[in-house]
């Protein structure tokens, strides 16, 4: 979307509670309130990512806001058809869920545009990517974008349901995130 | 200095990132991919720019780097549009005003932080590693025979091995019941063995995600796997390990007796050390 261009001071809601960078695993059920994070460079623009492969981006968006206040730009990648293009400064789409290449792709590719900004993402989730795709397939696919995330010293959010995953699952993907909040699976 | 494979028009290699200090680059052509991968199996990273490629191409250099490299990371670059759906996981960078800076920061994470394996890596794994390639040095092939021979039947077991996990692959000191020499990392129950601290138990190795899509783990047709740390230094290389094809659990007094194995492996390497 594009933002009102009112000047607001972008200063935390909440105290900051995570490091920089972060990978956060999260209870993507409801409507989890989500830890902040101290500020990246105060000179650079805020963006947030949200990667959906369910229809609840707006829902994440406000997650978001609600931790790290109004940002300059949002930019969304998800299955083509879920959301409504007009709504966001930059939307890619993949065409089936389970497309990981594609996914991976289109990540990249916003994470590279997003190079110099302050970046929030959210992942949108891990239970309904392990629906298409099998734990190793999964596994190397959040290592890459928990790296990337690492390497843009941004802050990520990666929805899980609790219970859906059995222990190995849960032990597995665990190693992935520097912290959970809220998620026991 | 970063090992990197860039598979692409060679005139096409930026000299901001071909003259960096931090990369060592070695550009092969498309047609030339499916050799290189084969050549340059110690990579650390491969960068592939498919300009102009037709789907056809793209799909046949990534079965190629992928299949044959599949822990090596992938960082394509440029234009991605014949790429397929659902091939492999890789990471993007588009040539867009600081291209080469972000593709730089994206490498070397990658293979720093290890961030393109379909596997946890343990959190002190430069410091393992470096023991691991002591250990290599000793030249400790059939030094264990007795054991494993001892503890394949002490477990009543169709397999038992002393692996060591290397940076790609895990090398089998010893091996009862079978023939192995080496299996790839992500191939290897004994990849998850490492992360752990205690004995490892997977009752049966066919209703285990982790290891649903591993083939070559699989046609060994092994259900079962018990693995116990083998510490040098109090650094964990590997485990002390039996398998079996009938699923099944290992009691509390077998756990403790195979714990006792790994630590008599750890005990004579140190003592092989000692003596050199």
């Amino acid at each position: 979307m594009t933002r009102e261009t009112e000047e607001k001071p972008k200063e935390h809601l909440q105290d900051p509670t995570l490091g920089r960078p972060s990978n956060v695993l999260v209870d993507s059920t409801g409507s989890p309130r989500l830890p902040s994070a101290q500020r990246g460079d105060e000179a650079s623009p805020t963006a947030f990512v949200v990667v959906s492969l369910l229809s609840k981006t707006d829902d994440r968006i406000a997650a978001l806001e609600e931790a790290h206040g109004e940002p300059d730009s949002v930019h969304v990648v998800c299955v083509d058809g879920r959301v409504d293009e007009a709504g966001y400064d930059t939307v890619r789409t993949v065409n089936r869920p389970g497309d990981l290449t594609g996914l991976s792709m289109r990540i990249g590719e916003v994470l590279s545009d997003l190079h110099d900004d302050d970046v929030y993402l959210y992942f949108d989730d891990i239970t309904s990517l392990l629906q298409y795709s099998d734990l190793n397939t999964a596994y190397r696919f959040l290592n890459v974008l928990t790296g990337r995330i690492d390497a843009a010293d941004g802050v990520a959010y990666f929805g899980a349901t609790p219970g859906a995953h059995d222990e190995r699952t849960v032990n597995t993907l665990r190693s992935l995130f520097d912290t959970s909040s809220g998620a026991r699976s | 200095m970063i090992e990197v494979l860039w598979i692409g028009n060679p005139g096409d290699v930026p000299t901001g990132f071909a003259g960096s200090e931090e990369f060592d680059v070695r550009c092969v052509p498309v047609e030339e991919a499916d050799g290189a991968a084969q050549k340059y199996r110690t990579v650390d990273c491969v960068v592939y720019d498919p300009e102009g490629g037709t789907e056809e191409e793209v799909l046949g250099v990534l079965e190629s780097v992928c299949d044959r490299l599949s822990e090596v990371p992938c960082v394509a670059v440029g234009d991605v549009e014949a790429f397929p759906e659902d091939a492999y996981v890789l990471d993007h960078v588009p040539k867009r005003d600081g291209w080469v800076e972000v593709l730089s920061d994206v490498v070397s994470a990658a293979v720093t932080e290890r961030s393109h394996t379909s596997y946890p890596v343990p959190e002190d794994e430069d410091r393992r590693l470096e023991k691991v390639e002591e250990v290599g040095d000793l030249e400790l092939r059939d030094a264990f025979d007795r054991m494993t021979e001892i503890g394949r039947h002490c477990f009543d077991a169709d397999m038992c091995f002393v692996g060591v996990i290397e940076d790609r692959r895990e090398m089998f000191l010893s091996c009862r019941g079978g023939s192995l020499d080496e299996l790839p990392r992500e191939q290897s129950v004994c990849t998850y063995q490492i992360v752990e601290d205690g004995v490892t138990v997977v009752q049966d190795i066919l209703d285990d995600p982790r290891f649903e899509t591993r083939e070559r783990l699989l046609e060994l047709g092994m259900r079962f796997y018990a693995g116990a740390p083998v510490k040098v230094g109090g650094v964990h290389v590997g485990s002390f390990c039996v398998m079996d094809a009938e699923p099944r659990d290992l009691g509390e007094d077998e756990r403790r007796i195979l714990t006792k194995f790994g630590e008599e492996v750890a005990e004579k390497i140190r003592l092989i050390t000692e003596r050199r």
